[in-house]
C-alpha cells in the first residue's frame, strides 16, 4: 500500500515534537492575528512570513500552513460574527453566516463551519495521497511549452475573477511579471532594471513587496476609511440541533467534492469555488428564498469547499509551482526563499516535506477544532480591540520582519514604496494579488518560454500544436471571455447582495 | 467629437500602467534583444512591457467608453505622509540610532493624529510595544540589532 506508506511517513514527520510544536504555534498565531479586526488572512501571512525563515524548511512550511488555515478559519469567524470577510473567499460565508449570528445562532454557524472545514480537510488529504503518485508520473508529459501555457492560464484566470475590470487586473499580473525581471538574468547573467543599485541585483525582495502591498497598504486603507465599529453578537449555543445536522451534512459533502476538484485546477482561486458551491446549494434547494437569511447550507457548503480546495491546492502549488490566490503565492514565495524549487521533483526529492506538510494539515485541523470551539468566547473578545491600538503594532512588526530577512535597511524603504503603490492601486480598484502571483511566476515563465522557443527554433506555433498547451490557452481565453462579459465581478455581486440583505434586515428590525 | 473620461479609476490606472510599461520598455532596449530562438536579456521584459503598455492604452480607451462612471475619492494625504514617513524614519534610524529610537519614531509618527487627542494612551502604547518588541526579538530571538 503505497498510499499508506506515504501517509505514515507524513505522520512520522508531522509528529516529531518540533514540527508538532510549530504546527500548533502556526494554527494558534494564524487564528490570533486573523481575528484581530482589520487583519485578514493575507495580511496575517505577510506579517508573519519573515519570522519563519530562520527555521528548517519542513518546520517553516508546516508553520506557514498552520498560519494559513488558522487565519482562514479566523476569516470565517469574523465573517460570521461581524459581517467582515477577511479574504474574498469568506465573502460568501458572510451571506448566510452573519444572518445566522443575528438570529442568535452564531455558535451553530461557527460549529458547522469548523466541522465542515475539518471534514473537507480530511477528504482533501486522502485525495492528495491518492492522486500524488499519478501526478508525479503525469508531470513527465509537461515540458516547457505546456508549462508556459499553464502559467499564462494561471495568471489570467486568477486575475480576471477578482475585479470589475479584467484589463487592469491582467495589467497587474503583467506588472508583477515585470517586477520579477528585476535582478540578475539567470540565462545571461546580465543585471536588469537594477536602476544602478547593487541592492537589486538579487531581485526585488519578495518579503518587502508582500509587506508593502498587503500590510502597509492595508493599514493606510483602514486609517483613511475607518470601518464602522461592529459589535459582535453574543453566542448562545455551539451545538447544532439534529435538524441543523440533517440540513448540513449533504451540503458539506457536495462542497467538499466541488472544492476538491477546483483545488486541483491550477490558478482558480478560492473565491470561485466557494461562490460556485454556494450557487449550487441555492439552485438545488427546495426553497431558495431562505438563502441570504441564515440558511445553514449557505455556510456549510462554501466553507467545506473552501477548505477542501485549500488542501488540494497543494497539488498544483507544490507539484507544479502554480499557486492559487495571494495567500498561496506568499507561501510559495517563502518556500523558494527556503531554497526549495516547487515542481514535480518536490514529491520525489523532498517526500518528507510534501507528506509532512500534508499530514500536519490534518493535525492542524484537529487542533483548530480543539482550539477554536471552546475558546470562541476569547476570540470574539479580541474582535473588539480597537484598530488605533493595532496598526502601530502591525507597522512595527512588519518593519522588523522585513529587516530581519536580509538585515538590509533598503528592504524597509522598498516595502514603504510598495505600500504607497499598493495603496494607490487599491484606490484604483486594482487588486494586489495578481501582482504578487506575477512576480512569483514571472521568472519561471521566462525560463520556460525561452526553452520552449529554443526547442521549436523560434516558432510560436508550438504553443498551439501541443494539445495540453492548447487546452490551457483556450481555458485562459475562455476565462477572459466569460468574465469580461460579466457586468460585475463575483465579488461585487456578492457584496451587493450582502448590502441589500443588510438593508432588508434593518428595515425588518 | 468630444471625449470625456467617464471612469476616473480606470483612466488613472491605465495611465500608470502605460507609464510603467514605457519605462520598462526603454529599459529593455538597453539590453540585447536577441531573437525568439536565442533570447537576449531584453527579449522577455520587452514583450511583457509592450503588453503592459498596451493594456494601459486599452484601459484609457475603456475609461472613455465605459457605461458606469466613477469619480476618485480625495486622497488622504495626511495618513499617507505620516504612516509611510514613520516607516522611512524607522529605516533611517534603525542602524544608526538603534531599535528603541527607530520604533519610537515609527509609532509616534504613525499615531500623530492620535497623539494630540489621546497623548497618554499613545505614549503608553509606544512604551509597551517597544518593550514587547525588544523582549521578543532582541532578547528572545537574538536578532542582531542594537537597542540604542
Amino acid at each position: 500500500m503505497e498510499i499508506l506508506d506515504h501517509l505514515r511517513l507524513g505522520f512520522d514527520v508531522a509528529f516529531t515534537p518540533i514540527n508538532f510544536f510549530y504546527c500548533l504555534v502556526g494554527a494558534f498565531l494564524g487564528t490570533l492575528v486573523g481575528v484581530l479586526p482589520g487583519i485578514g488572512p493575507v495580511t496575517t501571512i505577510a506579517m508573519l512570513l519573515p519570522f519563519t525563515f530562520k527555521m528548517p524548511a519542513v518546520a517553516s512550511l508546516i508553520m506557514l500552513a498552520g498560519i494559513y488555515y488558522g487565519a482562514h478559519h479566523a476569516g470565517s469567524t469574523t465573517a460570521i460574527m461581524l459581517n467582515m470577510p477577511g479574504e474574498p473567499s469568506s465573502i460568501v460565508i458572510c451571506l448566510d453566516g452573519h444572518p445566522m449570528a443575528r438570529q442568535g445562532r452564531a455558535g451553530v454557524a461557527l460549529f458547522i463551519s469548523a466541522v465542515g472545514s475539518f471534514f473537507a480537510g480530511c477528504v482533501g488529504v486522502v485525495i492528495i495521497a491518492t492522486l500524488a503518485p499519478f501526478l508525479s508520473e503525469s508531470s513527465l508529459l509537461i515540458g516547457p511549452t505546456e508549462y508556459t501555457s499553464m502559467i499564462i492560464m494561471a495568471l489570467v484566470s486568477s486575475a480576471v475573477v477578482v475585479s470589475n475590470s479584467p484589463l487592469t487586473t491582467i495589467a497587474m499580473s503583467a506588472l508583477g511579471v515585470l517586477i520579477g525581471t528585476v535582478g540578475t538574468d539567470v540565462s545571461t547573467g546580465a543585471w536588469r532594471f537594477t536602476f544602478g543599485s547593487h541592492y537589486l541585483t538579487d531581485g526585488v525582495s519578495f518579503v518587502a513587496v508582500a509587506t508593502g502591498l498587503f500590510a502597509f497598504a492595508e493599514v493606510l486603507h483602514h486609517i483613511a476609511k475607518p470601518e464602522p465599529r461592529a459589535e459582535p453578537t453574543a453566542i448562545n449555543s455551539l451545538i447544532p440541533t439534529r435538524e441543523d445536522m440533517r440540513a448540513a451534512w449533504r451540503p458539506i459533502l457536495r462542497g467538499t467534492g466541488l472544492g476538491a476538484i477546483f483545488g486541483i485546477l491550477p490558478g482558480t482561486g478560492p473565491l470561485v469555488c466557494s461562490f460556485v458551491s454556494y450557487a449550487v446549494e441555492k439552485q438545488i434547494a427546495k426553497d431558495p428564498s431562505r438563502f441570504g437569511k441564515g440558511a445553514i447550507e449557505g455556510v456549510a457548503a462554501p466553507e467545506a469547499s473552501n477548505n477542501a480546495a485549500a488542501i488540494t491546492h497543494f497539488i498544483p502549488m507544490l507539484g507544479l509551482g502554480i499557486p492559487a490566490g495571494a495567500a498561496m503565492a506568499l507561501m510559495l514565495g517563502a518556500l523558494m526563499i527556503q531554497g526549495i524549487t516547487p515542481g514535480p521533483q518536490v514529491m520525489s526529492g523532498h517526500p518528507d516535506l510534501f507528506w509532512g506538510v500534508v499530514a500536519s494539515m490534518l493535525i492542524g485541523n484537529v487542533m483548530l477544532l480543539i482550539l477554536n470551539l471552546p475558546m470562541v468566547g476569547l476570540w470574539i473578545r479580541l474582535l473588539r480591540v480597537p484598530y488605533r491600538l493595532l496598526y502601530p503594532a502591525i507597522l512595527l512588526f512588519c518593519c522588523i520582519g522585513v529587516y530581519s530577512v536580509n538585515s538590509q535597511v533598503f528592504d524597509i524603504f522598498l516595502a514603504a514604496g510598495f505600500g504607497a503603490l499598493g495603496f494607490v492601486f487599491k484606490r484604483l480598484d486594482c487588486p494586489p494579488g495578481p501582482l504578487v502571483l506575477g512576480m512569483i511566476l514571472g521568472p519561471t515563465l521566462e525560463e520556460n518560454m525561452r526553452r520552449a522557443l529554443l526547442m521549436s527554433r523560434g516558432h510560436a506555433g508550438i504553443f498551439l500544436t501541443s494539445p495540453i498547451s492548447l487546452v490551457m490557452l483556450l481555458l485562459a481565453v475562455a476565462f477572459i471571455v466569460i468574465f469580461a462579459r460579466r457586468e460585475k465581478s463575483i465579488e461585487t455581486t456578492v457584496e451587493i447582495s450582502a448590502t441589500e440583505q443588510a438593508k432588508n434586515d434593518t428595515a425588518l428590525s | 467629437m468630444k471625449f470625456r473620461v467617464r471612469s476616473q479609476r480606470e483612466f488613472t490606472a491605465g495611465l500608470i500602467f502605460f507609464c510603467i510599461g514605457s519605462v520598462w520598455l526603454a529599459g529593455s532596449l538597453d539590453h540585447r534583444i536577441g531573437s525568439a530562438t536565442a533570447m537576449g536579456p531584453g527579449y522577455f521584459p520587452m514583450a511583457v512591457s509592450l503588453i503592459l503598455a498596451g493594456l494601459g492604452i486599452a484601459s484609457v480607451v475603456r475609461s472613455v467608453t465605459i457605461a458606469d462612471a466613477d469619480v476618485l475619492d480625495p486622497w488622504p494625504l495626511a495618513a499617507f505622509v505620516f504612516v509611510l514617513g514613520g516607516v522611512v524614519g524607522f529605516g533611517l534610524l534603525l542602524e544608526s540610532a538603534g531599535l528603541i529610537a527607530a520604533a519610537a519614531v515609527l509609532i509616534l509618527l504613525s499615531c500623530w493624529s492620535r497623539l494630540q487627542a489621546r497623548p497618554g494612551e499613545t505614549l503608553l502604547l509606544t512604551v509597551a510595544l517597544i518593550a514587547l518588541v525588544a523582549g521578543i526579538f532582541v532578547s528572545g530571538l537574538g536578532m542582531p540589532v542594537d537597542l540604542y
